[in-house]
């Protein structure tokens, strides 16, 4: 953005804190800090905001950071590969962000935005349905014949097995003919508790995509009567959902829930439903894409698996106007745009942003260890305070502070060590919409979803998932008629590209108006066991933000943690000021 | 945000020490403060209710908090804006001519079609002029924007490059499209919480 090049010097040399980059993490503490009423002073090597979380405002932008991974100066990125298709204009109107997070109802994140009064400063839109593709051969196969599991199950589940093969018959047919007709007659379903009260609204409506993307049935509707699911299936879902609510609740009547929890946090959820809650594989691999996790359900585990999936499930139905959605994304590029509003936010609490400027060397004070004569003291030298660290910055100036908040840019080494894992990661700009998903799923909604995920299961042995986020005009990412595909799967090098595009080929060729490829990115990321070592009193490396595609609570938990360190105290955590609230109030009157 | 009326958003934009804040402080609260002229700390931006043609408004105008200094404003400060007010100073030729330069920037991150006004500010500084009316009629010109001349100090013309924008916005149907405010069709309400759904939230998941 800045074509000067030409800076004037800092302000001050003298700061509290010094926050080195500006992705997420360092930004939430530029606010934090900032609003407590610390000067901080945070610079980016990059000219641009956000660091590994920023977003791009044309093809050119990608181009030139596509030639810098390749180059090797992009830390944790390789590999990056660019498409456009001719006469393509990428000039504007256009943001493609490495960051497009989804936030949960039920974040850490979220509580702390409306802690902050800050949920205004974004544009918020919902996540709609996951969709899983599914063939009706898949969606066949009932519970606990897939075999992977015989072994384990009880006597239990050996009369599933009798009480499934009798329900087989009945679904013989195909999971989905005629719904779309006539939905009411499908499956006259009754069981479980919460069919009663949706029986009283319309059936069904589970909807289709692309072929065989089957919608994820998560609402009480949709679990109450999807039609590939049995009345015996419906019942093990729901006790399944019961457990997911209760695994980590304090309550003594719930104990058995948690017991179960701990006990099983080292199986995989395949073999924990199965054994369990014995649903159809299919009804598990649904389930698993709600996880949002790289793995597929044979190798993810229910210690990860669980707690996720109770974010989700605690959080739908509680989004106004918009019932059937569990997730809210930012618009504008999600997360980058979190960094650019943050940074705003830490200048308006008082503090400096500078960018194209990173830090040189850093010295432990030797003034800080002097004991400063009495004189001086008492003269009254008081805005001369003692820093503890002295650090030259790469243009030459020198700044002292007490702190230094950076991110662990610790190079993994190409050749995957121990501990990394790598995501190969895409964006697609299509030239059409995808129908229906940006469909309102119930007419009493008032919200048209922006943003969904699919996700196309891995289907070989040590394969893994591919996930697809789509994100809508609506986002102000890409001009009205287009869509943005965010597709990532984990790989352990290059040949996820090739996974990717055969999903996105799935996707698209299914649409009656096949939309056409604009541009692409693919590129690889790769995170690594954080050294995480503080390497002087009074410098903090924060761990890199991870791979995923979700806002992590922990991610504010670590900037809590180390406002802490520097606070002494969690309490006032991105608080404004009440002189600043107290205007703010005025100005609204 | 109580408010029922129509909102309209306002940037300021341009080089340190132009005088953006002095001119946002003088027409809100008709404050001319020589020896604060820093934004208010804490305070993202302010609000004026206007009346355009009989109707109220709430006009949202957003200072800089300093960010032009380093050349560091952030894209997402140009979001939604419906005007773009862009304040050099007269007596300084130097920000008269990176003016070509925020002229840029309001084009590549505001929205199209967004009301833009150039003002040249501190024209009380006779004597120190180094740049002529002409030459910022002529600028304006060039980028489609209405021009003023102003002093924070003395009041002169001081409400004219807010009203004139505001006119200017109001008369664009497309730019009061409830769409372009960030009320897009796909925005969820994020209503700040009651003290009591806080408190009963607890930490739920």
């Amino acid at each position: 953005m800045a074509t000067f090049s030409e800076h004037p010097p800092l302000p001050s040399t003298s700061w509290d804190i010094l926050i080195s980059g500006s992705s997420v993490k360092q930004s939430l503490l530029a606010v934090a800090l900032g609003r407590a009423g610390r000067s901080v002073l945070q610079i980016d090597e990059n000219t641009y905001y956000g660091g590994s979380s920023t977003a791009f405002y044309s093809f050119s932008d990608i181009c030139t950071w596509a030639l810098r991974v390749n180059d090797g100066h992009e830390p944790g990125f390789s590999n990056a590969i660019v498409f456009q298709e001719e006469g393509v204009d990428g000039k504007r109107g256009y943001i493609i962000s490495l960051s497009p997070h989804l936030v949960y109802w039920h974040s850490a994140l979220l509580r702390l935005l409306r802690s902050a009064d800050m949920t205004d400063s974004f544009s918020w839109q919902a996540v709609g349905s996951w969709w899983v593709w599914l063939t009706d051969e898949d969606v066949a196969i009932p519970a606990v014949t897939s075999g992977i599991t015989l072994g384990e199950v009880g006597v239990k589940a050996a009369k599933m097995v009798a009480a499934v093969t009798g329900a087989k018959k009945k679904k013989k047919g195909g999971w989905n003919k005629g719904r779309k007709k006539e939905p009411a007659a499908e499956d006259e379903a009754t069981g479980i508790a919460a069919v009663t009260a949706a029986a009283e609204e319309k059936p069904t409506t589970l909807r289709r995509v692309g072929g065989n993307f089957r919608e994820v049935p998560c609402t009480f509707e949709d679990v109450a009567w999807s039609a590939d699911l049995t009345d015996r299936d419906r019942g093990h879902l729901g006790e399944f959902l019961r457990f997911v609510m209760k695994h980590d609740s304090d309550e003594p009547a719930d104990h058995k829930y948690r017991d179960i929890f701990q006990d099983n946090r080292t199986k995989t959820l395949h073999d924990f439903i199965s054994k369990n809650f014995p649903l159809p594989p299919s009804a598990i691999t649904s389930l698993s894409s709600l996880t949002l996790l790289p793995a597929p359900s044979t190798k993810m585990l229910v210690g990860a698996a669980v707690p996720r999936l109770a974010t989700h499930f605690g959080s739908l139905g509680n989004i106004p106007d918009v019932r059937s959605a569990a997730a809210l994304t930012i618009a504008y590029g999600g997360s980058a745009e979190l960094c650019q509003v943050f940074s705003r936010a830490a200048a308006v609490a008082g503090g400096v942003n500078v960018l194209g400027r990173g830090i040189k060397s850093v010295q432990k004070s030797k003034a800080a260890s002097d004991v400063v004569p009495k004189t001086l003291l008492e003269a009254g030298a008081e805005e001369e305070v003692k820093r503890q660290l002295d650090v030259e910055l790469d243009n030459g100036e020198t700044v002292h502070v007490d702190w230094i908040i950076g991110e662990d840019a610790t190079k993994p080494s190409a050749e995957s060590p121990s501990g990394a894992v790598s995501i190969a990661r895409a964006v697609y700009i299509i030239s059409g919409p995808i129908s229906p998903i940006f469909e309102k799923k119930y007419k009493d909604e008032t919200i048209i979803p922006a943003a969904t995920v699919l996700m196309v299961p891995a289907t070989k042995e040590d394969a893994r998932p591919v996930y697809i986020i789509v994100r809508s005009a609506v986002t102000g990412e890409c001009p009205r008629g287009q869509c943005l595909l965010y597709v990532l799967t984990e790989t352990s090098g290059k040949a996820g590209y090739g996974e990717i595009e055969s999903a996105v080929q799935r996707l698209l060729d299914n649409q009656i108006e096949p939309p056409k490829i604009l541009f692409s990115l693919q590129y690889i990321t790769t995170s690594h066991q954080p050294s995480h070592q503080d390497s002087m009193d009074g410098v903090i490396n924060l761990a890199s933000v991870g791979l995923g595609m979700v806002f992590e609570d922990e991610w504010v938990e670590e900037a809590m943690t180390v406002y802490e360190k520097i606070m002494g105290t969690r309490e006032g955590f991105m608080k404004l000021s009440d002189a600043a609230k107290r205007m703010l109030d005025e100005m609204d009157e | 945000m109580s408010s029922q009326d129509p909102t309209i958003k306002l940037l300021l934009i341009g080089p340190s020490n132009s005088g953006k804040t002095a001119l946002l402080l003088r027409y809100v609260d008709d404050i001319f403060d020589t020896d604060n002229a820093t934004a208010t700390i804490g305070v993202d931006f302010k609000v004026k209710k206007v009346s355009v043609k009989g109707k109220p408004h709430r006009l949202l105008l957003f200072d800089t908090a300093g960010q032009e200094r380093f050349r560091t404003l952030t894209s997402s400060y140009y979001r939604n804006a419906q005007g773009v007010i862009l304040v050099y100073d007269v007596s300084n030729r130097e920000s008269f001519l990176s003016m070509g330069h925020w002229f840029g920037e309001a084009e590549t991150y505001a929205s199209p079609g967004v009301i833009k006004c150039l003002v040249g500010s501190k024209i009380d500084r006779v004597g120190s002029r180094t740049v002529k009316r002409e030459e910022g009629e002529a600028l304006a010109k060039k980028y489609g924007a209405t021009f003023y001349e102003c002093s924070s100090k003395t009041r002169q013309n001081i409400r004219e490059p807010f009203v004139t924008t505001v006119d200017r916005i109001v008369d664009t149907p497309q730019l009061m499209d409830p769409a372009l405010l960030g009320r897009r069709d796909g925005t969820v309400a994020l209503r700040p919480r009651t003290d009591e759904e806080i408190a009963n939230s607890g930490c739920s998941c």
